[in-house]
């Protein structure tokens, strides 16, 4: 028994020297290739692992090999979007079956990390990224950043920053999502009530407050708070006060606090009282208003811009700091067991261009501040027509003084605002009482924190 | 070549067929269970799978800290110190039932040994349609005015999965027991009538007696059955259900969704350990038993 201890102790030392070994030859490596940097040759193979097909990063991976004909990327696409078309004639995706489930497609990736065969370039929307952070799993791109001179002249550095962490930036943003709220004008010119003229950015109660005031003060029928539902609302006064909610840092959550329930009982009320159509508004044939209306940046831009838009002082939603909130579109992280680190940020750094962020199939306006104009400018002249028109210059300023006011991350993973949408929505749906909601949010936040 | 050693010879010889035969399932355990376990034990000792940094045994340490592995590790031991012994007592009742009836016993058994065919999926889809919110229950107990429960999201919720493990499991021990109780001399009854031993007496010295055996087999059975239960609790409730069953199975899932090896391998090596131990003893204390029975 004595031997079997004593063997079993020298192998668990040696791997443990092996490790210690492998590491400080990388460590080593690492301070080769930074002196080698400056005149590395780019070349090599990668692969990048998509979730959807993602139809311009196929072309910029043709393009990237033009370029550099001794390189090779290959794209990886777990499943592919497929269409019907309905007996109406509208083209429809399909919702993807169990074999190509988003969790099927983080278990086929979890397998391929721990065998050290995932993919170079990892598109990481899907990831539970604070997990993967942990775990080492992403390449901290801070001095590949640094090193390429990304700046505030070329790029929206107030988007790219929305990838950073604590512990650096482990994803590369190339576009953003976050929300324009605008009020309607007929009601606003019925009541006179309206924000503040020099408001920049709003926050969603401050929002909601005038939106109560407005659906109250007018004598127009069928005027509700928005196209949204009572959970919607109540998502959102989360999201702005989210910092009282969960503690990143130290990894704790206080959905318990009265807080929290007050604002579930809040917006229950709100539909209580009317406040929410219940499904009577005919679209077609019916006078409608809803006091406010939350819309993505390009679309709200050119409803803002109409000649006769019915929108009123459109502007971003921001949190109860007055700092916008935005979510992180079409992240690229490197995977670190990477042997190609170099080509894949080179590869990524080719995304962020204004080649790649110009391109049609790229279809929002992206980080990249010299091709802002053109995308801007092509989903303008989508928008543009003899019935609703407007300058398109206008737009493009419009759009990037709302891009220039992002400035914090709303969610920083997908599993935590799943978690509380769903026991939220349980809530409205009353299977829970608010407490009940609250102390299943308390302990699922907590456990995906502390598991 | 001493006589021993003839005697091991000839009996390797006369049975070279069936070790030739239990080789190729042992080399399967060994090269798709026994190595890889050994293999994967560690990650039990670094800090990140990734990194594997040397921690020695911190992780084993937080593993005991650790409030949802212990939940887990309570929630197991509650499930089958409830289902394994009901599964035990009701096949057994079942199995004799069975055993008297001289009609229809074989469609009988039939009966319940269908959901054993019946694929998790199906199973759960069944399941869900009879406990959801909206479900063939409530709108059943909403007849008689009570208000409806999502039962698996509730505290009931364990009731819930011991129901379904036994619904699954009954048949299977049941089919065991009625081998059980056959194998058992009819001589033994007539002789205890003789004597004047009552149908309880009977039970208690003959059948019980002459079922430990199968008894053995059947818990060693019933105890590898209740993890599979697993399957279709996840399918119902996903990663994250109710915390009345949140079970060790779950902790270690989600430990391999969010790359955690190091906790994993250690949850796991400590089941193992508690499993491979009990069985050990089960087994020990069966072979006693069976050669006091023979003598």
């Amino acid at each position: 028994m004595k031997r079997i201890l004593v063997l079993l102790m020298c192998v668990l030392i040696t791997l443990s020297g092996c490790t210690q070994n492998s590491k400080d030859v990388i460590d080593h490596a690492d301070e080769v290739t930074q002196t080698e940097k400056a005149d590395k040759k780019i070349e090599g193979e990668i692969t990048v692992s998509l979730l959807d097909e993602m139809e311009f990063v196929d072309i910029a991976a043709e393009k990237f090999m033009d370029k550099y004909p001794n390189t090779n990327i290959n794209v990886e696409t777990f499943r592919e979007t497929e269409f019907i078309e309905t007996t109406d004639g509208a083209v429809m995706s399909v919702a993807p079956t169990e074999e190509f489930s988003t969790e099927s497609y983080l278990q086929q990736l979890n397998t391929k990390i721990m065998s050290g065969k995932a993919a170079d370039v990892i598109f990481t929307n899907p990831l539970p990224m604070i997990k993967y952070r942990e775990m080492g799993v992403f390449e901290d791109l801070t001095d590949y950043i640094d090193e390429k001179g990304i700046d505030e002249e070329n790029y929206f550095m107030n988007i790219i920053n929305l990838g950073k962490s604590e512990k650096g930036q482990f994803e590369m943003p190339l576009s953003v999502y976050f929300d324009i709220i605008s009020f309607d004008k007929e009601l606003v010119d019925d009541s006179g009530i309206k924000p503040n003229e020099n408001l920049k950015s709003i926050s969603y109660s401050d929002a909601l407050k005038i939106a109560i005031d407005l659906v109250d003060n007018t004598n127009r029928d069928n005027t509700y708070l928005s196209i949204g539902r009572a959970y919607e609302v109540a998502y959102q006064l989360v999201e702005e006060n989210l910092e009282d909610f969960i503690d990143f840092d130290k990894k704790k959550s206080y959905f318990d606090k009265k807080e929290f329930i007050d604002i579930l009982e809040y917006a229950k009320k709100l539909d209580q009282e009317g406040y929410f159509d219940k499904g009577t508004i005919d679209f077609y044939n019916m006078e409608y208003h809803f006091a406010y209306d939350i819309d993505f940046p390009s679309q709200a831009a050119a409803f803002t811009l109409y000649d006769d838009s019915i929108s009123y002082q459109s502007m971003p939603i921001c949190n109860k700091n007055g700092k916008v909130m935005a979510r992180m579109g079409s992240a690229f992280g490197i995977n670190s067991q990477s042997e190609n680190k170099d080509l894949a940020w080179e590869f990524i750094y080719f995304l962020m261009s204004e080649e790649v962020q110009s391109m049609p199939s790229f279809y929002t306006t992206g980080i990249n501040k010299g091709s802002f104009d053109a995308s801007a400018g092509r989903y303008a002249e989508m928008m543009n027509s003899d019935e609703f028109s407007f300058e398109i210059s206008d737009y493009k300023n419009l759009l990037r003084t709302w891009y220039e006011q992002v400035d914090v991350n709303r969610f920083a993973d997908y599993n935590l605002s799943n978690i509380i949408y769903e026991e939220m929505y349980n809530y409205f749906e009353d299977v829970c009482t608010a407490e009940e909601a609250s102390k299943n949010i308390q302990d699922r936040v907590d456990k995906y924190f502390n598991e | 070549m001493n006589n021993n050693n003839l005697e091991s010879v000839r009996k390797l010889r006369k049975n070279k067929t069936a070790y030739l035969m239990l080789s190729a399932s042992l080399l399967g355990f060994l090269f798709f269970y026994i190595i890889p376990y050994f293999i994967s034990m560690f990650y039990a000792f670094v800090d990140n799978p990734l990194s594997k940094s040397f921690v020695g045994l911190i992780n084993y340490r937080d593993l005991f800290n650790n409030k949802y592995f212990l939940r887990g590790l309570k929630n197991t031991i509650i499930f089958m110190c409830i289902s394994i012994p009901l599964n035990m007592i009701i096949s057994l009742g079942l199995a004799m039932i069975c055993n008297k009836i001289k009609v229809f016993s074989k469609y009988l058994n039939l009966v319940f040994l269908i959901p054993l065919a019946i694929p998790s999926a199906t199973t759960a889809f069944f399941w869900k349609q009879v406990f959801s919110l909206n479900g063939f229950l409530n709108k059943f107990l909403g007849i008689f005015n009570f208000e409806a429960v999502d039962w698996l999201n509730s505290k009931y919720s364990m009731y819930i999965m011991v129901f379904i493990f036994l619904w699954k499991n009954i048949g299977y021990n049941m089919i065991l027991f009625i081998a059980g109780l056959n194998n058992i001399p009819k001589s033994y009854y007539e002789c205890a009538q003789l004597e004047g031993a009552s149908r309880w007496q009977q039970f208690r010295i003959v059948t019980l007696t002459y079922l430990v055996p199968t008894f053995f087999l059947v818990f060693i059975m019933t105890f590898i059955n209740s993890f599979k239960v697993f399957k279709e609790i996840y399918i119902l409730t996903g990663d994250n259900p109710h915390e009345n069953i949140y079970i060790l199975q779950h902790f270690m899932n989600n430990m391999f969704m969010s790359l955690n090896y190091p906790k994993l391998v250690s949850s796991i090596s400590i089941l193992i350990t508690v499993i491979v131990s009990l069985i050990i003893v089960m087994f020990i204390f069966e072979g006693r038993v069976s050669k006091n029975l023979s003598e």
